[in-house]
């Protein structure tokens, strides 16, 4: 049985995939496959890493989708996968736990090409907010970086990181609230540059 | 600045981060042709589980009490209890603990909100295995008698039951006793007078490998989908009461 080309729902590729249906699960892997690199990249901080976790994620979920059920969101529970793999390659290269991620080279703010001023400003917040975020307890830049770089919700935030939905939300607060200090400190300083 | 603020510049921060362009990674992927896992997690691991057991002991019995008291204090099936003929020796020279990390590495590895026993002090040596499993190590001494063959005092372990699959496997000589307990008001067990043996499976549940231990007596609980295990030489009443001194670690 092939795809087709058809849009299929998700919950009809994870069935036909767990009926042996290959292309159904290459189908999965495309409607995940960039988020699952995001996931990746910002545990281990460069692109080809970021790959070969994915490609092993992405081959353990094909072996292990027989057990997922399928009452849950597939999404949190493949990228939790990923994350594991991607925690399980960083330890394996002796890295630090911090964010690796840079700023695009050309700003694009709104589909408005900015003004280099605006470029400019725009730039130097986003060096402080990393690297304010790379000072926070790593289970705060965890659900930081998740919830706000990623974009997942509370509910797929919580599955990936494995804690319940409250403390996903109790330190995002004070998450934010440590963030709020640090860059009110950070513009404080000389030139208001990230340190 | 307002927390909302904070949101808005992290939401235009987001929007600037330089993510590495998506690559089609199903060309990577190969012939996936590996059979899918179907069944329930029980059904899978159990053969799996047999098999070790069949080529290092004779298994004699799955004693129903047991299993049916693990099953209802790990829901999720975390552990398996089996009963052995053969006298299991106890290996100390090498424990399998993973790496030798600080008590703030450990903390920021593990998904699961990381504990620590309070009446202790800090643990002399902190281990994480590529399990997520976290292994607290406290040395013998006047109060905390050393198994035998090691230094070990206390062995204090703590792994996330996740739910998808992964687990611990033990193995009782046939002189175990398995009582029911309560820690902090958790249900647990204590499991004393003979030697055991655990085996580790890994998250996907697609390997199984062998993890040999201390002799001493275990106390092991299931707290917020957290499974604490504490190993030691120490009798029932010593030992819940450490276990009574969990509290969560600093950082």
């Amino acid at each position: 049985m092939s795809v087709e080309g058809r849009p299929l729902i998700e919950h009809e590729l994870i069935k036909r995939t767990k009926s042996g249906d290959v292309a159904a699960f290459e189908e999965l892997v495309r409607l995940h496959q960039q988020i699952a690199l995001r996931v990746a990249y910002l545990v281990v901080g460069d692109r080809g890493g970021a790959e070969d976790v994915a490609q092993e994620a992405f081959l353990k979920a094909f072996r292990s989708i027989g057990r997922f059920e399928e009452t849950r969101p597939f999404r949190p529970w493949l990228l939790r996968i990923v994350r594991n793999q991607a925690l399980n390659s960083r330890r394996g290269a002796g890295r630090q736990e911090r964010l690796s991620l840079r700023l695009a080279n050309d700003l694009v703010s709104g589909g408005v090409a900015p003004s280099p001023e605006s470029t400019v400003i725009s730039r130097a917040e986003g060096e402080r907010v990393l690297a304010a975020l790379n000072r926070l307890p790593d289970r705060y830049r965890d659900v930081v970086s998740h919830r706000y770089l990623l974009g997942l919700s509370e509910a797929e935030t919580a599955t990936m990181l494995g804690i319940p939905p409250g403390t996903v939300k109790s330190r995002s607060a004070r998450a934010l609230t440590q963030l709020e200090q640090a860059l009110a400190g950070m513009m404080d300083t000389p030139g208001g540059r990230a340190r | 600045m307002s927390a909302l603020n904070v949101r808005e510049i992290l939401a235009r921060t987001a929007e600037q981060v330089h993510w590495p362009d998506t690559v089609d990674l199903v060309p990577r992927l190969g012939a996936l042709s590996t059979p899918l896992v179907t069944g329930s997690r029980r059904r899978r691991w159990v053969p799996a589980v047999v098999t070790v057991l069949v080529l290092v002991f004779s298994l004699l019995v799955i004693s129903p009490q047991a299993r049916q008291a693990v099953a209802d204090l790990l829901g999720a099936g975390g552990i398996e209890i089996g009963f052995a003929s053969d006298p299991v020796e106890p290996v100390a020279e090498d424990l399998g603990l993973g790496t030798l990390v600080s008590p703030t590495e450990a903390a920021a590895a593990v998904r699961f909100e990381l504990s620590v026993l309070g009446s202790l002090g800090d643990p002399d040596e902190i281990y994480l295995s590529d399990l997520d499993r976290v292994d607290m190590v406290w040395k013998g001494g006047e109060t905390l008698p050393a198994a035998v063959g090691t230094e070990i005092g206390l062995l204090y372990t703590q792994f996330e039951d996740t739910g998808e699959g992964g687990g611990l496997v033990k193995s009782l000589g046939e002189d175990s006793s398995v009582t029911e307990v309560a820690v902090l008001g958790s249900p647990g067990l204590w499991i004393a007078d003979a030697p055991h043996i655990v085996f580790w499976e890994d998250a996907e549940g697609n390997r199984v490998e062998a993890t040999t231990r201390l002799a001493g007596n275990v106390l092991i609980w299931e707290s917020d989908g957290v499974t604490h295990r504490i190993e030691t030489m120490l009798g029932l009443v010593e030992t819940l009461g450490v276990a009574g001194s969990v509290r969560p670690a600093e950082g």
